[in-house]
C-alpha cells in the first residue's frame, strides 16, 4: 500500500477529495407584524442526498457576510431585532431541509424592518454509501 | 486564472479525504457521557471510533436513525437529531445531544489537516469499496484559495481577520480546538450552545465577507488553535 506524507502535497491521486456536486440559492423574507411569542418564517430546499455532504450558508440583508449553518451554531443572533431575537436554523427533511427563520418577539407586537435571509447550499460527493 | 470555473489546477490544493468511518451504534449504551461540569450543562454522548493516524484529523459526517420514522440523513448543527464530531490525536467522535436510547447510523469522513504539527507522518493511500477511480483531473472539486492555522488565539474579539484571495463570498470551513488535542467543528453560544459542555471550552464563530475570513473565539487557553479554509468555489 502507498504512503504518503501529504502535508506538502497540493494534490493526491492516492485519495478523494470533495466534488462540488451542485449548489443553489434560497431566499427567505421576514417582514409584517410580529405579534409575542415567536413567528416563523420559512422555505423548503429540495435535494438528493445521494452520497453527498452538503453545507448550508446563510447572509443577512443588512449585515455584511456569509455564515454556515450546520458546521457552526450562529443561531443565537440578537442584533437584528431588540430586544427579541431572530434565530435560523435547519430542519432536514426526507427530500432535503426545511430552513427556518424564527423571530422571538418577548414584547407587545412589533412591526420588523423588513429583510431577507440568502440561503446557500452548497453539496459535494464524498465517498459514501447512504 | 478565474480558478472556481476549471475543473482542476494542479498547483490550487484540495482536500484530502484519508479515510471514512461507517457503522451503528446505540446512544446511550454504546455512548460515554461527557459531561465536565453536570451544574450547569447537561453533557454529550460520545460515540468514540480510533481513526489510526497520529495526529487528529477534519472531520465531515452524517448521521441517521432507523428508530425515529426514519429520518433522513442528517449533518452536524440540524434541529432534529442534533450532533457534532471531533477529533482527537486517535479517535474521531460523534456527540450526541439526545439522550434517547436509539440506534444511530454514520458515515464520518476524515481529510487531513494540513501542518498540523512538524510530523508530516506517513499516510496510507484510501481506497473506498466501491470506487475505482480516486482523482479524475476532469471533474470540479472545492479548491482550496486559502488555508491556515490561527494561533494564539482564545479570545479574538475583535475578530481575527485573514484575507479573502477570492474577493467574493466563498465556501469555508473553520475548526477549532475546543479542548486542548481536540479538533472541533467550529461552534459557538455558551449556554445557549447545544454543545458546550465546560466554561473553558473554546468557541468560535466565523463570517466571511469579499474582504475577509473574521474568526471569533472565546474561552479556552491561548495555546489553543484554530484551522480555516477558504474555497474558490462558492
Amino acid at each position: 500500500m502507498t504512503q504518503l506524507r501529504l502535508d506538502k502535497i497540493s494534490v493526491s491521486s492516492y485519495h478523494e477529495s470533495f466534488l462540488n456536486y451542485s449548489d443553489s440559492t434560497t431566499i427567505i423574507t421576514v417582514s409584517g407584524s410580529i405579534p409575542p411569542g415567536s413567528t416563523v418564517f420559512s422555505a423548503p430546499i429540495t435535494f438528493l442526498r445521494s452520497s453527498t455532504i452538503c453545507d448550508i450558508f446563510y447572509s443577512h440583508s443588512s449585515i455584511p457576510g456569509k455564515r454556515v449553518f450546520n458546521t457552526g451554531v450562529p443561531l443565537q443572533r440578537t442584533d437584528f431585532l431588540q430586544p427579541g431575537r431572530i434565530i435560523p436554523n435547519i430542519r432536514y427533511t426526507t427530500d432535503g431541509a426545511m430552513i427556518i427563520v424564527e423571530v422571538f418577539n418577548p414584547g407587545s407586537s412589533y412591526t420588523i424592518p423588513t429583510q431577507t435571509y440568502t440561503i446557500y447550499l452548497v453539496q459535494y460527493s464524498a465517498p459514501i454509501s447512504l | 486564472m478565474n480558478f472556481d470555473s476549471i475543473a482542476y489546477f494542479s498547483g490550487i490544493e484540495i482536500d484530502k479525504i484519508v479515510d471514512v468511518k461507517a457503522g451503528t451504534f446505540v446512544n446511550v449504551s454504546d455512548t460515554i457521557l461527557r459531561q465536565p461540569d453536570p451544574i450547569f450543562f447537561s453533557g454529550l454522548n460520545v460515540f468514540s471510533i480510533p481513526h489510526g493516524f497520529s495526529r487528529p484529523v477534519f472531520t465531515d459526517a452524517l448521521i441517521r436513525t432507523p428508530d425515529l420514522g426514519g429520518t433522513p440523513w442528517l449533518s452536524p448543527g440540524n434541529n432534529t437529531l442534533n450532533f457534532i464530531t471531533y477529533s482527537t490525536s486517535t479517535h474521531v467522535c460523534i456527540a450526541m445531544v439526545s439522550n434517547l436510547n436509539i440506534n444511530i447510523q454514520y458515515r464520518v469522513i476524515c481529510s487531513w489537516i494540513t501542518d498540523y504539527d512538524t510530523t508530516n507522518p506517513l499516510v496510507p493511500e484510501f481506497h473506498p469499496v466501491d470506487k475505482s477511480i480516486l482523482f479524475d483531473s476532469r471533474v470540479n472539486y472545492q479548491k482550496i484559495a486559502s488555508s491556515g492555522i490561527v494561533t494564539g488565539g482564545n479570545n479574538f474579539n475583535p475578530p481575527h481577520s485573514i484575507n479573502n484571495p477570492t474577493n467574493k463570498l466563498s465556501n469555508f470551513k473553520v475548526f477549532l480546538e475546543a479542548f486542548a488535542g481536540e479538533v472541533w467543528v467550529m461552534n459557538a453560544g455558551g449556554q445557549q450552545n447545544p454543545f458546550a459542555i465546560d466554561f473553558s471550552q473554546m468557541e468560535g464563530e466565523a463570517v466571511i465577507t469579499s474582504q475577509s475570513l473574521e474568526i471569533s473565539t472565546s474561552n479556552g487557553l491561548p495555546s489553543q488553535r484554530s484551522w480555516y479554509k477558504i474555497y474558490y468555489d462558492g
